[in-house]
């Protein structure tokens, strides 16, 4: 469908700003067009923690201002977006920090939006949070979850209620609700999106990414958030190359390995039409020119439970002042990470460090032959309610699935919609690429994209 | 859940003047038995000399 034909909640970020650049829409309309989609569908889906919808009205009428006066900032002006509560938003709560203090600045990565000229609409729910916050709803059938932990904006980005979303993934948060969803969600290499103002879940193993439609808007999102910044100690210096210059409509001499064992090793709990819709992609990459050949990394056995465990003891490390009262009345899924954290001893922390460092060596030698690696981004398409309970995180990081080991490694994830199962469930690929080097995973998912343009269907919602 | 397992969550929470929450050995009892089973894997797996890594390191390792 063309950009004229359809409503303005379901336009692309990159076919916004075109229209908002030659001045043929207007950030406010698109804001107000935005807001009334929240109104009308945001009951069914609870998305939202915490619409700001003055102050984005606000942004959005300054956002048009400059730009008629000329001062025209780039892809994302104009753009309304939302974020998760896990990044501080000024002004407002972040409720997974536990207190309803209302946050003094913003996270790096929300700056670096509002630096970009985006509208910030508001937070997005997660799960985890104290209390009694009513699950998000998967836009493509509301009796179904969207995965986690960045339920909000898994939601919200499918049903046109921002038209982006910054998420974080500490053992696949971005990519399981991405894939469940039917969105672009990227995990971006460790070091290159500040952690400032991000509430932590697992210092070492927490990424800040955008969740989008398409992949070119993720481009877009990760450009204006990525780069260096001296107050997130494990930010790394280094160019930001132009991510949108990489997106090409072929792969020619592009290197894709195939995990294929460790898919064989997952493939028990792995849907069938997971697999088939990945074979698939990656036949249909071939097609546009990629060269794809088998590889072995051996270290991925033990990667899911290992990124798990070094979580769990991270999280435990920081809230056992807490224990008393976590053991008394936290959540379920939270007591039994303490009583993780408490069967763990400072040698098994430190093994699985070890196991960290041998999986980051074989990535080394597999990446010295292949561009990027192919693999599923999740195990089914996304159950009912009523098939989900309170242990399910847990249990899934226990036994080996394709997400968490991307983590561990910090390498760059992206998940791109590769197909539909039954019942219309979106189903996704994973693309991991080398550190830094989020463009050739980008270009690669672009050129997918294109050829076979899921993005064209959206939820009915 | 284990015995073994109980006792050790048991004596550990004892340091912390804790309890566990009643009936948590019985709900959780499968999945830390399974964080257990994992726990004993990776203890066993030999990663000869292989170091604690910093947590990324950008450039590849010069063998």
């Amino acid at each position: 469908m063309a950009a004229a034909e359809k409503p303005l909640h379901y336009l692309t970020i990159d076919e916004a700003s075109k229209l908002i650049q030659k001045r043929a829409l207007s950030p406010v309309d698109l804001t107000k067009a935005v807001l009334d989609r929240i109104a009308a569908v945001d009951g069914k889906l609870n998305a939202y923690l915490n619409l700001m919808s003055d102050r984005a009205l606000s942004e959005a009428r300054a956002a048009e201002s400059e730009i008629q006066k000329g001062d025209y900032k780039g892809a994302l002006h104009g753009i309304p977006v939302a974020v998760k509560d896990q990044l501080d938003l000024k002004g407002a709560p972040a409720l997974i920090r536990g207190n309803k203090a209302q946050a003094p600045r913003d996270a790096a990565a929300v700056e670096r939006l509002r630096k970009a000229g985006a509208v910030v609409l508001g937070k997005l729910t997660m799960s985890s949070l104290p209390g009694d916050i009513p699950a998000p709803k998967n836009p493509w059938d509301t009796s179904r979850i969207t995965g986690g932990s960045s339920t909000g904006p898994g939601a919200a980005v499918a049903a046109g209620l921002c038209l982006g979303a910054l998420g974080e993934d500490t053992a696949g948060s971005i990519r399981n609700p991405a894939s469940l969803c039917g969105l672009v969600g990227f995990k971006p290499t460790y070091g290159l999106v500040s952690r400032r103002g991000l509430a932590p879940l697992c210092w070492s193993l927490d990424h800040c990414g955008p969740m989008t439609w398409t992949v070119e808007d993720n481009a877009h999102m990760l450009q204006a958030i990525a780069g260096y910044d001296a107050e997130d100690p494990t930010s790394v210096e280094g160019p930001v190359p132009n991510y949108t210059a990489a997106l090409k409509t072929d792969v020619k001499g592009l290197k894709i390995g195939v995990p294929r064992d460790y898919i064989e090793e997952c493939s028990a709990r792995t849907d069938g039409e997971v697999l088939t819709l990945v074979d698939q992609a990656i036949e249909e990459l071939k097609t546009l020119g990629a060269r794809v050949e088998d590889v072995k990394l051996p270290a991925l056995q033990l990667a899911t439970f290992t990124d798990a465990m070094i979580y769990y003891n991270e999280q435990f490390s920081a809230v056992r002042r807490n224990l008393k009262e976590i053991i008394k009345n936290g959540a379920p899924a939270t007591r039994a990470r303490m009583y993780v954290g408490l069967l763990t001893s400072a040698g098994d922390y430190v093994q699985a460090q070890r196991l960290r460092s041998r999986l980051r060596r074989e990535c080394q030698e597999v990446f010295s032959r292949v561009d990027v690696l192919a693999l599923p981004c999740q195990l089914k398409p996304a159950p009912t309610f009523a098939e989900s309970g309170p242990l399910d995180t847990l249990w899934k990081h226990l036994e080996p699935e394709y997400q968490a080991p991307f983590n561990l490694v910090g390498l760059p994830a992206l998940s791109l919609p590769c197909g539909f199962a039954r019942g219309n469930l979106p189903v996704a690929l994973q693309l991991v690429g080398k550190p830094f080097d989020e463009a050739t995973v980008l270009g690669a998912a672009y050129a997918y994209q294109q050829k076979l343009k899921w993005y064209e269907k959206r939820p009915g919602i | 859940m284990k015995k073994s397992t109980e006792q050790t969550i048991k004596a550990l929470l004892d340091q912390f003047g804790l309890e566990a929450k009643e009936g948590d050995f019985e709900r959780f009892g499968d999945v830390l038995d399974l964080y257990v089973a994992n726990l004993e894997k990776l203890r066993a797996l030999d990663l000869a000399d292989e170091e604690v890594g910093p947590t990324f390191n950008p450039k590849p390792r010069k063998e």
